[in-house]
């Protein structure tokens, strides 16, 4: 067979497999073998690499910016009297909290089982807002799990291996969240967008949000639990054919600057829907 | 065997580089591909098969460790790399200027692809700030060309010393 017919082939064989994977259900977010030896690849090598960005982060800031640290040090330790103080206030009001919680028999939003996960990586193209984490299938990860931090919400598992998860962010226009607007109780859909970080879209007409409102996750896309706090709404404007509302939203956690994340492990699928619950918060 | 085995070390470096350091220096609009800039080369060198394959399962891994559907960056990779393997074919790619146009051309070709693979999935909108990540990650992406290019020449030579290769 000629050299330049048998090249041909190859490269007819390899791109065909491509398409196949890319237009068949081939992938369905859980690991096969080859992603698993992948992410096996590359988890010590990224949580190496991250350890000593964060080690030389470090050193920068124990040793090389020493500007003003007495100044600072004396500010600090006026700070610390204060926030004692603050702590003896707020466990009294923990422990209040928790007495009433427990007459109401409401059952804590943060009741279900959590996992701390440690970034490891960034999108390698830069193209998806995406980021891998160091806690995989083995540790009860899998895809379509809640990913917060205290702060607020910061996306969903897309995909898992045994060693491995990847986190789509809110802030991905492939990811979309029902949400809640907490004063007024108005219900859209908020999904990323490259011009805005995040975007609340089909808000109701006569809906009375103003800037600056907290917007919740509703629970009833049957992935979030109900009451995560999502962000603040930053501008309101008409939708383009003018039917709805729809609001520039900024994300509550600080998505570029997050190192550790909370994976909620509730049943893979997401949170059962019950009906009722919603009129109770 | 041993073009594949560089290709395979070099590409796992530059992944790693991208998730883990570019997003230190970088914004994520800025942050430039490197392991495309890897693609063009190897096809900018001509060596078909070992680059048909590598240049394929680097695609597998880059979906892998970015959020894209399984068999998008194949594709693109594949696409790129058979792009600039003819070019090589047919002119003198020795000039710096004529495989850095050959990069701005491919970049700008493959990023087009990968927003119209997501528009096409229903994924994004097609906004005006699609068209301004586009020239921004070829712009940062090709630049990138300036001292990547040399590094990757060098660090071949080097192999082959290592190895005793021609």
């Amino acid at each position: 067979m000629p050299r330049s017919i048998r090249d041909l082939i190859i490269a007819v064989i390899l791109v065909s497999l491509g398409l196949i994977m890319l237009f068949s259900s081939f992938e369905k977010g859980q690991s096969g073998t080859f992603m698993s030896m992948i992410y096996s690849v590359f988890k010590p090598i990224n949580q190496t690499v991250s350890f000593i960005q964060g080690r030389s982060v470090d050193v920068f800031n124990s040793y090389l910016w020493l500007v003003n640290v007495s100044q600072k040090n004396r500010d600090l330790t006026e700070e610390v009297r204060s926030l004692r103080s603050q702590i003896v206030s707020l466990r009294e009001k923990e422990l209040e909290n928790k007495r009433l919680k427990e007459v109401l028999e409401l059952k804590s939003r943060l009741d279900f089982p959590t996992l701390v996960a440690q970034i490891i990586g960034q999108d390698a193209s830069g193209l998806f807002r995406t980021v891998l984490v160091n806690k995989g299938s083995d540790d009860g990860v899998l895809p379509d799990m809640p990913v917060t931090v205290p702060e607020g919400v910061v996306g969903k598992i897309s995909r898992s291996s045994n060693v491995m998860a990847q986190v789509m962010m809110i802030t991905d226009p492939a990811m979309s969240v029902d949400c809640r607007v907490e004063r007024t109780r108005d219900r859209g859909l908020l999904s990323g967008s490259y011009s805005y970080s995040c975007l609340l879209q089909y808000v109701s007409k006569g809906a009375q949000i103003t800037e600056g409102d907290l917007v919740v996750t509703s629970g009833l896309d049957g992935i979030f639990p109900r009451g995560l706090v999502v962000g603040k709404i930053q501008s309101i404007r008409s939708s383009e054919h003018g039917l709805f509302l729809e609001a520039v939203v900024t994300p509550a956690a600080k998505l570029s600057e997050i190192e550790e994340v909370i994976v909620i492990l509730g049943i893979q699928g997401g949170f059962s829907i019950e009906p009722g619950l919603e009129s109770k918060r | 065997m041993k073009e594949l085995i560089f290709f395979a070390v070099v590409g796992l470096c530059l992944l790693v580089v991208q998730c883990c350091v570019l997003g230190q220096i970088f914004s994520l609009e800025y942050k430039p591909d490197l392991a495309l800039l890897l693609v063009i080369w190897i096809g900018l060198k001509g060596d078909y098969i070992a680059g048909l394959l590598s240049v394929f399962f680097l695609g597998i891994v880059e979906d892998l460790l970015s959020g894209a559907s399984l068999g998008l960056f194949p594709v693109i990779y594949l696409a790129a790399f058979m792009f600039s393997a003819y070019i090589s074919l047919n002119f003198d790619v020795e000039s710096f200027g004529l495989s850095w146009s050959i990069t701005i051309v491919t970049c700008f070709i493959s990023f087009c692809i990968i927003f119209a693979a997501r528009w096409l999935g229903g994924q994004i909108l097609l906004e005006p700030v699609i068209i301004k990540l586009v020239f921004v990650k070829t712009i940062s992406t090709s630049l990138c060309l300036i001292f990547l290019k040399p590094l990757l020449n060098s660090s071949w030579k080097g192999y082959c010393k290592l190895i005793g290769a021609a």
